[in-house]
């Protein structure tokens, strides 16, 4: 398609950029043309409709924010609460198999297959005089088949995401 | 240094509140890029939330802060892809199937209740090439030098193509008044 006189002139026209001369040359192009007119009457009501209509049809825009990294992590926490709760780094989430439900705190999730040597958080006297009061954290090891695995990491901001993690990186103890 | 590339370098600095200022300054061209090729049928929210979250997830990887809407139009352009493979829809050239087919002709504009969803269903119509720059004017406070910059276009082909742009949405707005006397006739 190529460009005529006339195309230049209306879409000056319709930009509000019409020069002088380019007035005088419409209205000699329409002297000879009486439906040039027309066409310049069509181009600025195509226009304007086309401004309320894009007007229109971008308005959601305003609505849409910024995702927040926090907003997505409270979603995994929420789906995968039980995990979440051991809130040591690297905290690593399990996508779960249809039909496999969350199991309670202290319960067991998995195929039990080892203990890890328990890690002492706080030892007292126990209140009646003898012995120890000890708080400690037991460490299972359970064996589990799952969809997906993901890593709460940090993102460029500093702020916790959750990203699919590197199945390669881990290498559990042969004796697993 | 503009102010807005003031704004992009804070953004890529880890200034959250900076990052948002870019996104509210800029969604709205965002919008326009992918209005012009989302697939029919699918949310243009969707697409929207795609590329703020590539936005947040990747400001940092902008090398030049002047270049931020060329960069945000990539994101978009590969967002509004996906959506249509998704989809296995047709974006380019895609008829509309809610609205007359438009006759070439010069004597009567569409004189619809609906003029509104018939520009746009006409404006889809349009050639990608021709539809975007189109947009990208409707959309308020953008000159044919900024569409220019944000397409990597010279501003003298960008003028070209909106000429022919609107001279094409013309055509298509307009019903040649023969067809519907034509149909009255038959009856």
């Amino acid at each position: 398609m190529t460009t005529t006189r006339e195309d230049g002139f209306i879409h000056r026209l319709v930009e509000r950029e019409s020069s002088p001369e380019d007035l005088r040359a419409l209205a000699a192009l329409a002297a000879d043309d009486d439906r040039v007119w027309d066409r310049v009457s069509a181009a600025l009501r195509a226009d304007a409709a086309l401004e309320r209509a894009v007007g229109a049809a971008l308005a959601p825009a305003e609505r849409v924010e910024l995702p927040r990294p926090r907003a997505a992590l409270r979603r995994a926490w929420l789906l995968f609460g039980w995990a979440a709760a051991a809130a040591l780094a690297p905290i690593l989430l399990f996508g779960r198999s249809p039909g496999e439900r969350v199991a309670p705190p202290g319960a067991l999730a998995g195929e039990p297959v080892g203990e890890l040597t328990r890690v002492l958080l706080d030892a007292k006297k126990a209140r009646g005089g003898e012995g120890l009061e000890v708080l400690y954290v037991r460490r299972l090891v359970e064996r589990a088949f799952v969809l997906s695995l993901l890593e709460v990491g940090l993102d460029e901001h500093g702020d916790p995401a959750v990203a699919p993690a590197s199945v390669a990186r881990f290498r559990p103890p042969e004796s697993l | 240094m503009t102010e807005d590339d003031a704004l992009v370098r804070k953004a890529r600095g880890g200034d959250r509140n900076a990052l948002e200022a870019v996104w509210r300054a800029h969604r709205r061209f965002v919008a326009a890029v992918l209005f012009a090729r989302w697939p029919r049928g699918l949310d243009l929210e969707d697409g929207l939330q795609e590329v703020a979250l590539a936005l947040v997830r990747r400001i940092g990887s902008l090398e030049d802060p002047g270049k931020l809407r060329p960069w945000l139009r990539a994101i978009a352009i590969r967002a509004a892809a996906t959506a249509g493979r998704r989809l296995e829809i047709e974006v380019r050239g895609s008829a509309s199937a809610e609205v007359e087919p438009a006759v070439p002709g010069d004597a009567r504009l569409v004189d619809a209740r609906d003029e509104e969803s018939v520009v746009l269903a006409r404006v889809r119509e349009l050639p990608l090439d021709y539809r975007e720059p189109l947009v990208l004017r409707a959309v308020h406070g953008m000159t044919q030098r900024e569409i220019a910059s944000a397409l990597g276009l010279p501003e003298t082909t960008v003028e070209t193509r909106l000429a022919r742009a609107r001279r094409m949405l013309r055509e298509a707005m307009t019903i040649r008044a023969a067809a519907p006397r034509a149909q009255e006739t038959k009856r």
